[in-house]
């Protein structure tokens, strides 16, 4: 089994080919510091480290898996558009795209208004792909973020 | 992935720009993308990519032409999987922004490029867009998950049309 291993505040992922199914995470995760939360996939709630894959993920239905470890149980996302803010929960294996959409209903935004819609760090121009994880964006010491919900990019001319 | 490289393959690639795709194609992130079913690479020929781009549960192909990577972007065209070559235009993906990227009034003019400020041949044509679009633009520092990326998300919400016999 394949592990994509997600670390707080990078983008860079890091890759364990045949992990142990039957080994406890916290054996696998060599960087995980004492006190990190640990998500696996999409799952919402963060598994014990003294647990192993094999109690938490279905082996064989798929040949990876994504396990997120990061010091905030939950990441205050605060989105700004048009000079208001809202307040969208994440934890840190939460995609922007999740972000996105939750922060497009917190609004009101019409769905064909909030296709155009991207979102991005302040005072950058990069649109956050819609595949990256919350925690990536968020650094040890930290457990929020503030993201600027703006029209897209479109190339023209 | 097949991964194949240009040469003897007993030999180092020498090639700046080979040994920069070889290392940028092996990252995890492109790995975890084509294991999530988002977008991969079928295989590589230096410079030759030919990679894939999830449309729902369909795939539509994409070959990079990756000369002098990664310091000139990718220079990208639909392309048929199955067949390998070009994808004709009446399969060319439909419906979300796929129009405004692969445009009918202009990629089969530019070698079927995407118009997008990722590709060296939309760039080429447009200047203004490194100015105008910051950092959407490519420069040296972006790798091939920035350029699968931007058509994966420029496509979110396309189909391919069914194929009649």
């Amino acid at each position: 089994m394949r592990l994509y291993i997600h670390r707080p505040g990078t983008n860079d992922i890091d890759t364990l080919k045949d992990a142990p199914t039957d080994t406890p995470l916290g054996q696998i995760l060599v960087d995980v510091v004492e006190g990190d939360f640990v998500f696996v996939d999409d799952n919402g709630e963060p598994v014990d480290l003294q647990i192993a894959l094999i109690e938490i993920v279905e082996v064989g239905s798929r040949h990876h898996h994504h396990v997120h470890h990061h010091p905030c149980r939950s990441i205050s996302v605060s989105v700004s558009y048009n000079g208001r803010f809202e307040d969208v929960g994440a934890t840190p294996n939460t995609t922007v795209e999740d972000v996105l959409t939750n922060a497009i209903s917190a609004f009101g935004i019409d769905p064909v208004t909030g296709a155009d819609l991207v979102l991005r760090l302040p005072g950058t121009d990069a649109d956050l792909p819609a595949s990256r994880h919350i925690g990536s964006l968020v650094p040890r010491g930290i457990c929020s973020v503030t993201l600027n919900l703006v029209p897209g990019h479109r190339e023209q001319g | 992935m097949t991964t194949t490289t240009g040469g003897d393959a007993l030999e180092a690639p020498t090639d700046p720009a080979e040994v920069a795709l070889h290392s940028d194609l092996a990252s995890p992130n492109l790995l975890a993308a084509a294991d999530d079913g988002r977008f991969g690479v079928v295989s590589w020929q230096f410079p030759v990519v030919i990679a894939w781009i999830a449309l729902g549960d369909a795939r539509v192909g994409l070959r990079l032409d990756c000369v002098a990577y990664p310091t000139q972007a990718p220079a990208g065209q639909l392309w048929d999987l199955q067949a390998n070559g070009a994808l004709p235009l009446e399969r060319w993906p439909r419906g979300g922004r796929a129009e405004q990227v692969f445009r009918p009034d202009w990629s089969p003019s530019n070698g079927g490029a995407p118009y997008l400020a990722c590709d060296r041949v939309a760039l080429r044509g447009h200047p203004d867009w490194a100015r105008t679009l910051g950092s959407k633009a490519w420069d040296s520092q972006k790798t091939m998950v920035d350029y699968l990326e931007q058509v994966a998300s420029a496509l979110r919400g396309a189909v391919l049309p069914a194929v009649t016999s």
